[in-house]
């Protein structure tokens, strides 16, 4: 079956984890799991040329979300990977970091299904229709 | 001729009471003298007179003088004449020497001089006392100035100043004494019947003391004050007095017998009624230095206390910054599990993993109702937290309300939908912008909506109104639900009140929605009310300001964009 494309999903709350998974599993996308930051690093230089977008959370055991960002930010080979940040620090000043530290989009917990899926699918979306532009130009 | 001048003299003499007069014969006995010389002598009888010699008169032998008496006729010395009781008075005294006689004329030097340096004395304490009463001194420096000047003028051993305070008579200066006496014995209780028998009617008095036994006003205030002094001993009692009132004592000793003289008496007794001005004036503004310190210790006090005030209300502020950050937490934490509880029961409420039976959709219904709801009360904590921090930001922008009050309907359809409850939108002019925070804008009329939805009955009606009036925006939300007492109309927009608790209760509500509500409404100085009788329904009203923009709020607006 093909795939819509691969999220790297970095939450360390197992149920959160399973429901986000599951969500998107069912919606058909692939998913690669990190629990901690550590994790989180690793996978994404593992995974770089597969990983379409990253979902991220802010609180994790090891590292700070904000931390990952810059980190994959600054990095000349990560730094065009899209991210979107889901947590549950929804104060103005928490989202502005947030987006300072480069991140692509805010997505507050708790998540409505809905309006989660409907932005997820809207990013895929704009990514076809991107990369179709793209192909298109260079025929 | 000059024998006949001299006896002519003598006539004179014999009748004056200030130059004393002696005749005496080559032996040297008194022939004769006159008034005035028995009473220097102090000797009443003719016959104790003719008994005295020239050489018992005078301090000196008369030989001393005889040759030269015999060789000028006339001689004039300053000399002493010895008393009956063997006090020296000093004289001038002339003696002639005629044939078979020696005459001497005497006039009392003692007086004159002791006058003369009476009057100097005077003079001079006066002088000092003005000094004392020009100060603007310190109660005790007064009175050490006091007991200086007067041991300049009269020649004392030791002295004491006392003031009667209460009914004790309290040690206030003194000289040569200070060291013996303890300091249980600085104040005499029982003093003013001592004072008073010590000065009687405010009159300086002096004696001398020879009997330690004597029973004496003054050697009670000495054994009161533990004072040994060695017989005999002279003293001065002068009284300090203010209009007559005794108040006071200054006391001058010297460990001599007849010491101090009538003229030291009267000194004491002018310097010390003139210096009493000064010690009541030093005393007077002693209290009003006492009452200075007071005032100022009180100003101390109360800036110690201002402190403490202002530590304290730092450790409220400290308190409530925790407090702030707590809920912030607080907040984070719930959503987390809330997160799960939402977003599972949404995923089986959407059927993505296989349908359910009836029972099942209801309880997941209701699961996910109660996620929602749980939600709301951490979203006006949160929310109540931050405008109690003044930390609540607004971020306006410009836009046509219709459509922004169309967005908030989407948004509460979920809830009416499920009471079967129709909203109605009065909207003359759909075109009409505001200058303000959409989102809060938003919140402010999800929130009147979502309580107009809690209180209205199934299949009922709510109406929004959209109007401009004058320069302000003006919208209700209308309901047909149980209505409000007036005189609840104030107090539904205080934190945690609620018309009926157990209503509200079982409605599930923080109780903060309205206060949310009318902080917003008025961060856009705004306003907020209700219209409303109970079983009536109500209606909840609020304005904004339509503000034109000017450059200020061009260059916010500049600024929300990029924010945004």
């Amino acid at each position: 079956m093909n795939k819509k494309g691969t999220i790297l999903i970095t939450e360390d709350n197992t149920a959160n984890m399973k429901l986000i998974r599951d969500v998107l599993v069912f919606y058909g996308y692939e998913i690669i799991e990190a629990y901690d930051g550590n994790t989180a690093l690793e996978k994404i230089k593992e995974y770089k040329d597969k990983i379409d977008l990253i979902l991220m959370d802010l609180q994790l055991p090891d590292i700070d979300g904000l931390e990952i960002i810059k980190i994959v930010k600054s990095d000349d080979s990560t730094k065009n990977l899209p991210i979107f940040v889901i947590s549950a620090y929804v104060q103005e000043i928490d989202i502005k970091k947030a987006l300072k530290a480069g991140c692509n989009n805010y997505i507050t917990k708790p998540i409505s299904l809905e309006d989660f899926m409907g932005k997820i699918n809207a990013f895929f979306m704009h990514c076809i229709t991107n990369k179709n532009n793209a192909s298109d130009n260079t025929k | 001729m000059d024998q006949e001048n001299k006896l002519d003299l003598t006539e004179v003499l014999n009748n004056t009471s200030e130059i004393a007069l002696f005749v005496f014969n080559e032996e040297g006995n008194v022939n004769s003298a006159n008034k005035a010389a028995l009473d220097i002598l102090d000797i009443k009888s003719d016959k104790e007179l003719k008994s005295l010699n020239i050489q018992n008169i005078f301090d000196f032998r008369i030989s001393e003088i005889k040759n030269e008496l015999v060789e000028s006729g006339e001689i004039s010395k300053e000399i002493n004449i010895i008393t009956k009781n063997k006090t020296f008075i000093p004289t001038k005294t002339v003696f002639s020497k005629t044939a078979n006689k020696v005459t001497a004329i005497s006039t009392i030097l003692s007086e004159a001089l002791s006058q003369e340096s009476s009057i100097k004395k005077l003079i001079q304490s006066l002088d000092k006392v003005s000094k004392i009463l020009n100060s603007n001194l310190e109660l005790d420096d007064t009175l050490e100035l006091i007991l200086n000047d007067l041991r300049s003028i009269i020649n004392y051993d030791k002295a004491v100043i006392m003031f009667l305070e209460g009914d004790s008579l309290n040690l206030k200066a003194s000289r040569n004494l200070i060291d013996s006496i303890k300091q249980y014995e600085r104040s005499l209780p029982g003093g003013s019947s001592l004072l008073n028998k010590l000065i009687k009617s405010n009159k300086a008095n002096t004696d001398t003391i020879t009997d330690i036994s004597l029973n004496s006003a003054i050697m009670d205030l000495m054994k009161g004050l533990g004072l040994k002094l060695n017989l005999p001993f002279s003293y001065i009692a002068s009284p300090l007095t203010i209009r007559e009132t005794l108040f006071g004592i200054i006391v001058l000793i010297k460990e001599q017998e007849n010491f101090f003289s009538n003229a030291d008496l009267k000194i004491a007794e002018t310097f010390t009624s003139s210096a009493a001005y000064s010690v009541k004036d030093a005393e007077l503004s002693n209290v009003f230095k006492m009452q200075l310190k007071i005032l100022k210790e009180n100003v101390i006090e109360r800036t110690k206390a201002l402190e403490v005030i202002k530590e304290q209300n730092l450790k409220i502020l400290e308190a409530d910054k925790l407090k702030n950050e707590f809920i912030a937490n607080i907040s984070h934490e719930l959503r987390t599990p809330l997160n799960a509880i939402i977003g599972f029961s949404e995923a089986l409420k959407l059927k993505i993993f296989g349908s359910l039976n009836e029972k099942q959709e209801e309880y997941i219904d209701d699961i996910h109702t109660s996620g929602i709801h749980l939600l709301g009360m951490i979203n006006d904590l949160l929310d109540l937290s931050k405008i109690e921090a003044k930390e609540m930001q607004i971020y306006k922008k410009q836009f046509t309300v219709y459509p922004a009050v169309c967005e908030v309907l989407n948004v509460i359809r979920a809830i009416v939908d499920k009471k079967k409850i129709t909203i109605e939108i009065l909207c003359k002019n759909k075109s009409v912008e505001i200058y303000a925070d959409y989102r809060k804008f938003q919140q402010v009329l999800y929130n009147l909506l979502s309580n107009a939805a809690k209180f209205s009955p199934e299949r009922d009606k709510i109406e929004i109104g959209i109007d401009k009036i004058d320069n302000n925006l003006r919208i209700y939300v209308k309901d047909n639900g149980i209505g409000i007492d007036p005189k609840y109309h104030e107090k539904i927009f205080h934190k945690f009140q609620q018309v009926d608790n157990s209503y509200a209760r079982r409605q599930g509500s923080t109780g903060l929605g309205l206060t949310i509500t009318k902080e917003l409404v008025e961060m856009h100085s705004g306003k907020i009310w209700v219209e409303s009788e109970p079983e009536k329904g109500a209606t909840f009203y609020f304005t904004l300001p339509i503000i034109e923009l000017d450059g200020q709020d061009n260059k916010n607006k500049a600024e929300n964009l990029i924010n945004e």
